[in-house]
């Protein structure tokens, strides 16, 4: 790295060329001036150093890789500015509705009865309209637009999308609740229905495949709505991929623990065993022990003599008391029969 | 012939893209709201682009892109097309930038680095934990890694003028014509500016040998 620097240090041209010599590199000398610096060039190799020196260290400046925003950031300031935008067009109709019945210079002229007016305007409208303000803006602005997508979300359009948030909305008697993820692509679109819906299915999975490329708050909501759905082959499979990649702690820690919830595959038996083992996070470890305990007693480890083995080692060996104690529950469990 | 008839193309498509943009600004000065954020999404790419370079910082990258565009939203009436749309709309990007670069050369607590990853996300509490993994601990101080912290504190030597005429010339790739028209300065002054920052660029590096 010193030689980067080496390149570009200690050339000065002419004084009086100082200027030109840095325009030149910039390519911003034009006309009679760069044929006129270009005839000293030929003549002075001073100048002719200073020059290459200040391409040098123009290389070496813009060679440096640009910081580039997250594709997530975009996707929040496009969803902040709307907000925005709404309340402005909202303040603006409410001012020119209250000037049309309420005129400013009114205010000035009998301040007592305008003061007992607002007062009054402001108690009317907290008590009639206490549930507007927190309404959502219904999607009808171009940025929201694009409601449902069609049953033909492809891989290409996820390939190429972010998605920007995921709401729900909790049913009642037990129902899957209703998803909402809105996805910014060239036009942003929103995808809705529960979790059993082959979009929103296909959207949450392809999160915590492609993990990298979301915001962790994306990817917890994604495993959280997921996790009931554990036993579904494509979730599973999910599931494993974030417990396993996922540089978040959070996200594995949830993940296994969903995982634990189901029936799970010899695949997924040994994702909890490798974080068991590999994962430097106490608390993901502990959340896959969990789950392979939960396994163990529904006697699940029953037909993994591998898992057994690993969990045998633990028991005696790990530095974690509590995986030490739940290791040996789990290997007494794998050989009773499950419970009832 | 060939050339010839591909350069009409292309001046062509661009007259097109001009009276379209025009068309789009006339609907959203009137208030049409899908028209403004088309023209949003034209270009606030390259607007968020510019601000998280010279702020590197998340949060204040979103608030000057809110500045930004609310600003254009608030003032689009004023917009006479005496220049095109992009160059206003960086005018504005500029002038709230300079703004924010001034206003965080005087705090001191703005300074401190927000922890980010290589590929410029911010971490979040739980990345922030202890890993050693050895997929989750890639190789993150690579050696050319040294070079550009250098850069970057000498381009945080830099005044906010200095620091947006190099940003908006050598990595934005404008002329100085431009950034001059942007800035609302002479071409001259813009001159002197990227003189003086890159002399002190120079002289930055120079001491780190």
């Amino acid at each position: 790295m010193r030689d980067e620097f080496k390149s570009f240090s200690g050339e000065t041209g002419c004084p009086e060329y100082e200027t030109q010599i840095m325009l030149y590199a910039a390519e911003e000398l034009e006309g009679a001036e760069r044929d006129g610096f270009e005839e000293h060039l030929d003549q002075c190799a001073k100048c002719m150093a200073a020059l290459d020196a200040e391409r040098q260290l123009l290389e070496v400046i813009s060679s440096q890789e640009r910081p580039e925003p997250a594709p997530a950031l975009l996707a929040s300031c496009r969803n902040r500015l709307e907000d925005a935008i709404d309340e402005i067009d909202h303040r603006s109709l409410f001012t020119r509705w209250a000037e049309s019945i309420f005129p400013a210079h009114w205010l000035v002229m009998y301040p007592a009865a305008s003061a007992a007016l607002l007062v009054f305007i402001g108690f009317s409208a907290g008590a009639f309209l206490p549930g507007r303000a927190q309404q959502r803006t219904p999607p009808n602005s171009p940025m929201q637009q694009a409601g449902v997508l069609s049953p033909m979300l492809n891989e290409q359009e996820l390939r190429t999308a972010d998605v920007s948030g995921i709401n729900w909305t909790p049913a009642e008697d037990n129902r899957p609740p209703q998803i909402e993820v809105q996805l910014t692509t060239e036009k942003p679109m929103t995808v809705q229905g529960t979790v059993n819906d082959t979009n929103v299915k296909k959207v949450l999975t392809y999160v915590l495949h492609n993990n990298h490329r979301f915001g962790p708050d994306v990817r917890i909501n994604a495993v959280e709505l997921l996790k009931g759905q554990a036993g579904d082959a494509q979730v599973e499979q999910a599931l494993c991929q974030a417990a396993r990649s996922d540089q978040n702690p959070a996200v594995r820690l949830m993940a296994l623990d969903a995982l634990g919830q189901s029936s799970p595959n010899a695949a997924a038996i040994q994702t909890m065993i490798n974080a068991l083992v590999q994962d430097t996070n106490p608390g993901v470890r502990i959340a896959a022990m969990t789950s392979l305990g939960n396994i163990s007693s529904r006697g699940g480890l029953l037909s993994d003599p591998e898992a057994v083995k690993v969990l045998r080692g633990l028991m005696k060996n790990d530095r974690n008391k509590y995986i030490r104690l739940q290791s040996a529950a789990a290997v007494l469990q794998s050989a009773a029969p499950p419970q009832q | 012939m060939g050339m010839s008839a591909a350069l009409e193309g292309v001046a062509g498509r661009q007259a097109v893209q001009k009276a379209d943009e025009q068309a789009l600004v006339r609907q959203a000065q009137t208030g049409n709201r899908p028209a403004f954020e088309e023209l949003v999404s034209r270009y606030d790419r390259d607007v968020l682009r510019l601000a998280y370079s010279l702020v590197r910082h998340n949060e204040d990258a979103r608030d000057i892109y809110q500045e930004v565009f609310l600003r254009a939203y608030r003032n689009l009436t004023r917009f006479r097309f005496e220049c095109s749309f992009y160059t206003w709309i960086y005018r504005i990007a500029t002038n709230v930038c300079l703004d924010h670069l001034r206003r965080k050369n005087t705090r001191r607590e703005d300074q401190a680095p927000q922890p980010e990853e290589s590929d410029g996300t911010t971490r979040d509490f739980f990345d922030q934990q202890m890993e050693h993994r050895p997929a989750a601990n890639p190789e993150r101080h690579l050696l050319g890694q040294e070079l550009g912290r250098h850069i970057a504190t000498a381009l945080g030597g830099l005044s906010p003028r200095e620091r947006m005429v190099f940003e908006l010339k050598h990595y934005e790739g404008l002329k100085l014509r431009v950034i001059g028209d942007m800035l609302g300065t002479s071409e001259e002054t813009v001159k002197n500016s990227l003189f003086r920052a890159t002399r002190k660029l120079r002289a930055s590096l120079n001491g780190m040998r």
